[in-house]
């Protein structure tokens, strides 16, 4: 019984691992959808934009003798300044003119563009990237966890505490909550909208950077189509925890996580084998569609009711 | 006035002599081995393309619902139609090959159909982001499943096993069958977007609480167009299976999709001709560019971003073609156009398709 | 509006009956049944196609294969041609998608001088062009699809072992030269690879009286986290884990997380190991076993160094990989069987000539099988020291 409930445990922080990246991907999203309304397919392609630069400067920052986790440094920079250009090139003339169909198209485009043009510069190989950091596991008893998991986790807490303090305390932050709100009426209260959109896909880039990081520490490996998968599973948790919501998408990327996990560790004994451990996936996205049927505002966000 | 147009009946007639132009083409070049193996290969390609392109423009374009799963539908269709013609042999059924292609292909749609009913019912609850989000959701579940159901890999059947591609499809596909097929897909499509239910669905796209106000039932009128799509998306996918002869699950991926929903965004949404331009120039293009094959997907996403800015409607806008239009326009220069029929707002007919003029 | 829509259905009808009537045209027809093939003869040079994945997920694979045609061709016309003949490759990339593949094999089997087919290079491809090159009677030697159902017994053949034979031999190597008793599997039922050697290791291992502790999947074989699974192949008491994935799973992610929920014992995959790039501490890697096609330090053939010394010179010092060694010997099993089948031969000749045919290459020696497969000897290759070294061979059960 004992190994039982161990192993129980194990497999809560084995969805823990993953859940974490996917709840910092998950913030980006969400930041995004919450003041443009958009889905922004892109996201999950920034975390391989990052994860190249991370491949690119590792070994430069370790010549310079610095620690290598440093390399997040440019790879912010670099996420940031493909953000704010794919939403000043594409996604604002489009917003200016379309409806949402057409920015959601746009939006599926800019991914398959920087999955394809990455995939024109880097090739289609899968590259490793050398070795970030050692984070020691921590034992308790039998029970052993990954000292990654945890960074992970908490560096997700602290974002998410310093990105809810910065929308409700800071000017900036107010801005965008207008926005969000209603764009007209913030334009009438002197809110500059462009710029409180560019900043907010600024952060949501930088995010994203962070997120390459920490996915890099734990899955050592860069491909270009790497972004596709683990930006829908991130989207995934953003909805369920309430798109819109910041602390929504940090408990929805954690629940995902477990989910998968417990399904790979259990559904198969649990249904006789009629359902294996090869369903997770299509556990993942039947989760998404009940939440969108039953509650789509997610367990965290706000109800919305159609305007005429 | 009347004098210088074609009547109803005539531009019937005049486009019916333009398809059966367009077949004598075909079988021409066909019987007398002008072109190879090769060429009909991508002919048949081509017929596929344009059956998936144009049913998925009837919810793209004229429902104005961005969907993101056709190609699950379009695999539903392909293993059904598949299994079903296996299930015949072994059964010993004897009958002839086009009669048995046309069976199991129209298997395949109806049940494509009844899982588009049986998806569009809840996921039409939803629309714009989150319906594109929860038909992909469905599209990834219905390739899980294709992938872990033992039939679906040949488990049980003459070979094969679950997880492996199904293999040994009869190959019954006939050139001259598929496009008559696609001939009568565009035809019937054509004419339901021109009908009263067209024109509800229209009207569901462009405002829906309005809509809905007018005494439209929304639910039932998209699940109806999500249903009629699924269908011809299901007999896309028993074509494909018979002319292909081997299928795996990943033609379920939602990237797969996405390749027709660029199709219907180039060519136009709500414009059945540009589907079909798009879908017959995108299917030969990459063939043509064989050596520029790498870029080809970086050069489509760039151009897909240009057209969202400067031409959101896409290239055909809602045009349509029109053989007796384009005749009268021939015959009949300008300032003679007179307005056809009591509507006034006909557009005549499609580049393969007969129609009815607007009038009750 | 009633009777419209009966002279429509009308309409329908006739168009209907008229598609029926002209079926009986052969026009229509998607293949060709009996196309008339050129024989050797009619032509100065051979002709041989080749339609490989050289774009895409796969496309390190074509390339790869690609390249083996290119050395064998040069070498074989570099002394004197087949026959007297120069060869001539005519390579196409068919994306690693089933309707350009099928697309390039009709474009070359319409292609009347063309002899043979090398490709494709991946399983779905191959599965797509198996009855094709049955109905356009096209030899085709696929060097490294490895899938069962492939299979067809007429016109299509192979260079590598195929899915079920490799889980087999993993099995025999567990039992005999491991001698461990309790064993696992994981796999990516989604990935016809991953499962087909999967399956065939747990029915192997239980013939052979292993006991199989845990029997673990993936959706795919492309996920990232595998920890649950490997979680309970380490809580069951395995001894052994069967992991056949490629390399771009096994690398990263399943060796690394499997050591990390602290599972000490072996790890064995099958070929797609070929190219493992070790991440991190070596020390992970250590008792992590794959079987292969080839290795360039096996010895005991002569054919191999010198194919790795002609290769190196032809690509300023590159190494060749499995998938070129197993293109190299397609190109030279075509010779052999164009030499037995006489300067007269037509594609047909060509085909008889290939089945059952007896070959000794780079990949070691083998005898084709009625359905066209190998029955050849397999490398085992151990990772030590973060590389991979040569264990030993498996010779095929007499």
């Amino acid at each position: 019984m004992g190994n039982q409930i161990i192993m129980f445990i194990s497999q809560i922080f084995n969805g823990l691992k993953i859940g974490s990246v996917y709840s910092l991907v998950a913030l980006g999203y969400t930041m995004v959808y919450g003041i443009i309304r958009l889905i922004n397919f892109a996201h999950g392609d920034f975390i391989m934009v990052g994860a190249y630069v991370l491949m690119l400067t590792i070994p430069a920052i370790i010549a310079c003798g610095l620690p290598a986790w440093l390399s997040v440094v440019p790879a912010i920079l670099v996420c940031v300044a493909v953000g704010v250009i794919v939403e000043k090139a594409a996604y604002k003339p489009v917003r200016e003119k379309g409806n949402n169909m057409t920015a959601l198209i746009t939006a599926i485009a800019m991914s398959l563009l920087l999955e394809n043009g990455s995939q024109a510069v880097f090739g289609a190989d899968y590259q490793t990237i050398p070795t970030i950091i050692q984070i020691p596991s921590i034992a308790i008893g039998d029970l052993k966890i990954d000292g990654a998991t945890i960074v992970t986790v908490l560096l997700g807490i602290i974002i998410m505490i310093a990105l809810q303090l910065f929308v409700s305390h800071t000017k900036q932050g107010k801005a965008m909550r207008a926005v969000s709100e209603d764009k007209e009426a913030a334009i009438l209260m002197g809110i500059n909208v462009n710029s409180t959109i560019t900043l907010t896909f600024a952060i949501g880039s930088g995010l994203a950077a962070v997120a390459s990081l920490m996915y890099c520490i734990s899955y050592p490996q860069v491909s270009p189509m790497m972004g596709a998968m683990l930006g829908l599973k991130a989207f995934v948790a953003a909805v369920l925890g309430g798109i819109g919501s910041i602390p929504g998408a940090m408990v929805g990327g954690l629940v995902i996580g477990v989910v998968e996990s417990l399904t790979k560790a259990y559904i198969g004994t649990i249904t006789g084998g009629v359902i294996t451990s090869a369903f997770a996936d299509a556990i993942v996205f039947g989760i998404l569609i009940i939440v969108l049927l039953v509650k789509p505002s997610g367990l965290m966000g706000e109800p919305e009711s159609e305007k005429v | 006035m009347k004098k210088s147009m074609l009547s109803i009946k005539q531009s019937y007639i005049v486009c019916a002599i333009g398809v059966v132009v367009l077949f004598g083409v075909l079988m021409g070049v066909c019987e007398t081995g002008a072109v190879s193996l090769y060429v009909k290969g991508i002919i048949m390609t081509c017929c596929i393309a344009v059956i998936m392109t144009t049913s998925l423009n009837l919810t793209i374009g004229v429902l104005g619902q961005l969907t993101l799963g056709c190609c699950g539908f379009e695999a539903i269709g392909a293993y059904s139609a598949a299994l079903f013609s296996k299930l015949l042999v072994a059964n010993g059924v004897v009958m002839n090959d086009t009669v048995r292609f046309l069976l199991v292909t129209v298997a395949g749609g109806l049940v494509a159909c009844i899982f588009g009913v049986l998806i569009g019912i809840p996921a039409l609850r939803l629309h714009g982001d989150y319906l594109a989000i929860i038909t992909l959701g469905f599209g990834e579940i219905i390739r899980v499943i294709i992938q872990n159901l033992k039939v679906a890999g040949g488990e049980g059947l003459d070979k094969g096993q679950q997880g492996q591609a199904l293999i040994g499809i009869d190959r019954l596909a006939n050139l001259y069958v598929v496009f008559w097929i696609t001939v009568v897909t565009v035809v019937l499509l054509f004419m339901f977007a021109r009908s009263r239910y067209g024109r509800a669905v229209k009207a569901i796209r462009d405002d829906e609480i309005a809509a809905s106000a007018s005494g439209i039932n929304i639910t039932y009128m998209k699940v109806l167009v999500f249903a009629i799509s699924a269908f011809f998306a299901g007999i896309a996918g028993g074509i494909f299976a018979q002319y292909i002869g081997a299928l795996t699950p990943s033609m379920a991926g939602w990237l797969q999709s996405i390749n027709y929903v660029i199709m219907v965004v180039f060519g136009g949404m709500g414009s059945l001709t540009g589907s079909i331009v798009s879908a017959i120039g995108l299917t030969i293009l990459p063939e043509l560019l064989r050596a520029f094959s790498d870029y080809r997907m970086l050069v489509y996403s760039v151009v897909l971003v240009l057209i969202m800015i400067f031409r959101p409607q896409g290239i055909f806008g809602n045009w349509e073609f029109s053989l007796p239009k384009a005749i009268n326009r021939i015959f009949y220069p300008k300032g003679k156009k007179g307005k056809n029929g009591d509507a006034g707002k006909a557009e005549a007919t499609g580049v393969e398709e007969t129609k009815e003029a607007k009038h009750e | 509006m009633r009777h419209k829509f009966a002279g429509r259905a009308a309409a329908l009808c006739v168009a209907a009956a008229m598609t029926l009537s002209l079926t009986a045209c052969s026009g229509g027809n998607m293949y060709a049944t009996s196309e008339d093939s050129m024989k050797l003869s009619d032509n100065s040079v051979i002709t041989l196609g080749s339609v490989t994945t050289n774009s895409g997920a796969a496309a390190a694979y074509g390339e790869a294969e690609v390249n083996g045609f290119k050395l064998a061709v040069s070498e074989i016309n570099a002394s004197g041609g087949i026959l007297g003949k120069q060869i001539k490759l005519k390579s196409m990339d068919d994306k690693g998608d089933v309707i350009e593949a099928s697309n390039a094999f009709n474009r070359l089997a319409g292609e009347k001088d063309v002899i043979g087919i090398l490709g494709p290079t991946i399983s779905s491809t191959t599965g797509a062009v198996a009855p094709l090159a049955d109905q356009n009677q096209l030899p085709s030697i696929a060097p490294a699809a490895t899938s069962d159902s492939i299979e067809t017994g007429g016109y299509l053949f192979r260079t590598c072992f195929k899915d079920s034979y490799q889980g087999e031999i993993a099995a025999k190597f567990a039992a005999e030269d491991l001698k461990v008793k309790k064993v696992a599997v994981l796999y990516g039922t989604g990935d016809p690879y991953s499962s087909g050697v999967g399956k065939a290791f747990v029915n192997a291992a239980k013939k052979a009286g292993l006991e199989v502790v845990a029997e673990e999947n993936s959706s795919s074989a492309d996920d990232t986290e595998y920890s649950s699974q490997l979680q309970k192949v380490q809580a069951a008491g395995a001894e052994f884990l069967y992991a056949p994935y490629y390399y771009s799973a096994a690398g990263p992610y399943i060796i690394p997380q499997a050591r990390a929920v602290g599972y000490n014992g072996y790890i064995m995959g099958p070929d797609g190991y070929d190219g493992l790039q070790i991440t991190g501490n070596k020390a992970r890697y250590n008792k992590v076993l794959y079987t292969t096609h080839y290795s360039p330090d096996d010895t005991s053939n002569k054919k191999v160094q010198k194919f790795i010394t002609s290769y190196k010179k032809a690509n300023n010092g590159a190494s060749p990989n499995t998938f070129t060694a197993l293109g190299y010997d397609s190109v030279y099993m075509f010779k052999q069987a164009i030499e037995k089948a006489g300067p007269n031969a037509s594609r047909a000749d060509i085909r008889k000539a290939i089945y059952g045919m007896s070959f000794s290459g780079v990949t070691g020696k083998f005898t084709l099988d009625s359905h066209g497969s190998p029955k050849k000897s397999v490398i085992v290759l151990e990772m030590k020291n973060g590389k991979p070294t040569y264990r030993s061979t498996i010779e095929p059960a007499k």
